[in-house]
């Protein structure tokens, strides 16, 4: 199936995306948050936000780059499982609730901020922050646009 | 980690081995065996059942399902990689699952798109499937019984 709308095509919205994607890849690339975490937080956001693109690009990704299957098949219920370190559990924590903040959702809550404080430092929040940020924003143009997740390769 | 070992409890065994045997009863019935993994590790996936996610997973996989298709399940609306009747399956386990009060139960449509692909056996297995996936993940998420060291095949003579 087509995506409802090639956003490219509004010179306007392709001059603004270039930028958007312009800070991913700074991120991604610089940030001292371990690529593993990187990988998971993107993940989880993707699949509350019921993106199957993004779902696609960052399971493909994330088994491109090493981590194994068991994990990733695991992150979806990350919370009843023993394959992860307490400091990805934060982690992922805080992407949860970063993730539903919607009206009623009560925000991100003082236990969880201080559990994430305890295993990361500022700049690894900061990027941690800035990830599930964009990530909720990436999820919302794919799933608005309808872009579905299926035919992604990862890079050679 | 897990608070309580239902299995090691001569009742709680028992129990185990009535249940075990109507899955089997499921997992025989005309149902293609593919969808009823896809239903049992979405509604595994909702309820949060890490024990569920690793089992169904990891059966998946050694009864050849693709890595892309089990990653795309928790986004199987938003993914090019399943057929109609497995949406059909898909959304009917979603909204099975999805019942608790503020929620609206299994709508007309779903439940036409159900009609549409499978016929009344492969219905009554889809219907139990649904139903008995989310007692498992209840047993297993309130004696929290953790995903990760799942062996495919570790349960087989349970049936016995």
């Amino acid at each position: 199936m087509e995506s409802r709308l090639n956003l490219f095509a509004s010179p306007v919205v392709a001059k603004a995306l270039g930028h958007y994607g312009a800070a991913a890849p700074v991120l991604i690339q610089e940030s001292a948050l371990p690529a593993t975490t990187q990988n998971l937080v993107m993940l989880r956001a993707s699949q509350i936000n019921g993106d199957g693109y993004a779902t696609d690009v960052h399971g493909k990704n994330a088994a491109h780059a090493g981590e194994t299957i068991a994990r990733l098949n695991l992150v979806a219920v990350w919370r009843e499982s023993t394959v992860f370190t307490d400091a990805e559990r934060a982690a992922l924590e805080l992407t949860e609730q970063g993730t539903r903040i919607a009206d009623g959702a009560g925000g991100i809550t003082d236990e969880v901020w201080a559990d994430a404080a305890k295993y990361y430092d500022d700049d690894q929040l900061a990027a941690l922050v800035a990830f599930i940020a964009l990530i909720n924003a990436t999820n919302r143009f794919a799933v608005m646009n309808r872009q579905r997740g299926g035919s992604y390769q990862p890079a050679k | 980690m897990e608070r309580f070992d239902l299995l090691a409890n001569e009742l709680g065994a028992k129990i185990a081995k009535r249940i075990y045997n109507v899955a089997v009863l499921v997992e025989k019935s005309p149902l293609p065996k593919a969808t009823q993994d896809l239903v049992m590790l979405r509604a595994s996936q909702i309820n949060g059942c890490g024990f569920c996610v690793d089992y169904h997973t990891k059966d998946a996989t050694v009864a050849g399902e693709s890595a892309t298709r089990i990653h795309l399940v928790a986004a199987w609306r938003e993914s090019t990689v399943f057929t109609e009747a497995e949406r059909a399956a898909l959304a009917l386990a979603e909204e099975g699952t999805r019942i608790a009060d503020d929620h609206r139960g299994v709508s007309d449509e779903t439940w036409a798109e159900v009609r549409r692909h499978y016929d009344d056996d492969q219905i009554v297995a889809l219907v139990t499937l649904v139903a008995l996936i989310n007692a498992n993940n209840r047993l297993n998420v309130i004696v929290r019984k953790p995903g990760g060291s799942y062996e495919p095949g570790m349960f087989a003579d349970m049936a016995n």
